[in-house]
């Protein structure tokens, strides 16, 4: 192999490695971001189901009575 | 959505990007008499900068480790968990560069007598095992001060790799930069720059991509302790 390929190759190996890595740092990110969303989400909606249960409770509607 | 690391993560990669670029097609040549792969040569515009780098996230891995030793700061931790990361990525980089070019003009890519070779890719593989140790290991208190701790003593290795090849230089290079020994051409030296900035530019954002990554990462553990909570 001349010295200009061996040289191309490596750069070719070594920049496609460094993309790799900061790919992955970003997809780690959104990975994270979107269960984080997710989740608040579902908190958010167990939150209302529970206020929408608790004023149809037999103890509330005899309370109002 | 705070992106400013992966901003400043993707301006230091178009600069690494273009480093290696300007190494290629724009650096002189150098004297075909002076080395065995001449070509090769070439990697140095690439190997250097990422070298400097990995120094950077070492010494910020050893800021960010005795902070939390002491002040118990969640911010040291974070900078902790970040630099320890990109130290591993700089320093791989950094390695993988030495290797190909010693394999073009020594004939070998490691000499294992080599003090340089060899303290920096102990700094590395510290690096690599507090990344590997953290994934592995359930966090607390116990766990980040045993990391940080590994973290502040393997410091000393920062020192001894910069001072390694002016005190026994056996097979890698002496320094170029810095020194009345210097042989950089004006535009070897602007190529050199160029690599140095980008990396240090790449090397701040994965530090601070790294940074908000492991504060989503305690942000969601703490959503999922009290999603069971609730749910219990």
């Amino acid at each position: 192999m001349s010295d200009q390929t061996y040289l191309t190759a490596a750069y070719i190996c070594m920049i496609g490695a460094l993309a790799l890595w900061t790919w992955t740092v970003f997809a780690r990110s959104n990975s994270l971001q979107k269960k984080i969303d997710s989740l608040e989400k579902a908190m958010e909606l167990k939150t209302e189901t529970e206020v929408i249960v608790d004023t149809n409770t037999p103890e509330s509607v005899e309370g109002e009575n | 959505m705070n992106i400013r690391g992966e901003v400043v993560t993707m301006l230091g990669f178009a600069g690494a990007a273009t480093t290696l670029w300007l190494g290629m097609m724009w650096a002189p040549s150098v004297s075909i008499n002076a080395f065995e792969a001449p070509e090769a040569q070439r990697i140095f515009y690439w190997h250097v900068p990422s070298a400097w780098a990995a120094m950077i996230s070492f010494g910020l891995l050893f800021i960010g480790s005795i902070y939390w030793f002491f002040k118990r700061t969640e911010w040291a931790w974070r900078l902790h968990v970040a630099s320890s990361e990109a130290g591993l990525a700089t320093g791989l980089m950094c390695i993988a560069s030495g290797c190909i070019w010693g394999q073009a003009e020594w004939g070998v890519p490691w000499d294992w007598t080599d003090v340089r070779l060899n303290t920096f890719a102990l700094l590395t593989l510290l690096s690599l095992y507090l990344v590997l140790g953290r994934r592995s290991q359930p966090d607390g208190i116990e766990t980040r001060d045993t990391f940080a701790a590994f973290g502040m003593y393997g410091f000393v290795l920062v020192p001894i790799t910069y001072i390694a090849t002016r005190l026994w230089q056996i097979r890698h290079p002496g320094p170029v930069v810095a020194t009345s020994e210097g042989s950089l051409s004006s535009d070897m030296g602007i190529v050199l720059l160029v690599g140095a900035i980008s990396f240090t530019v790449l090397t701040v954002g994965y530090i601070m991509a790294g940074m908000r990554l492991t504060k989503l990462e305690m942000r969601l553990e703490e959503l999922q302790s009290k999603y069971e909570e609730r749910i219990r």
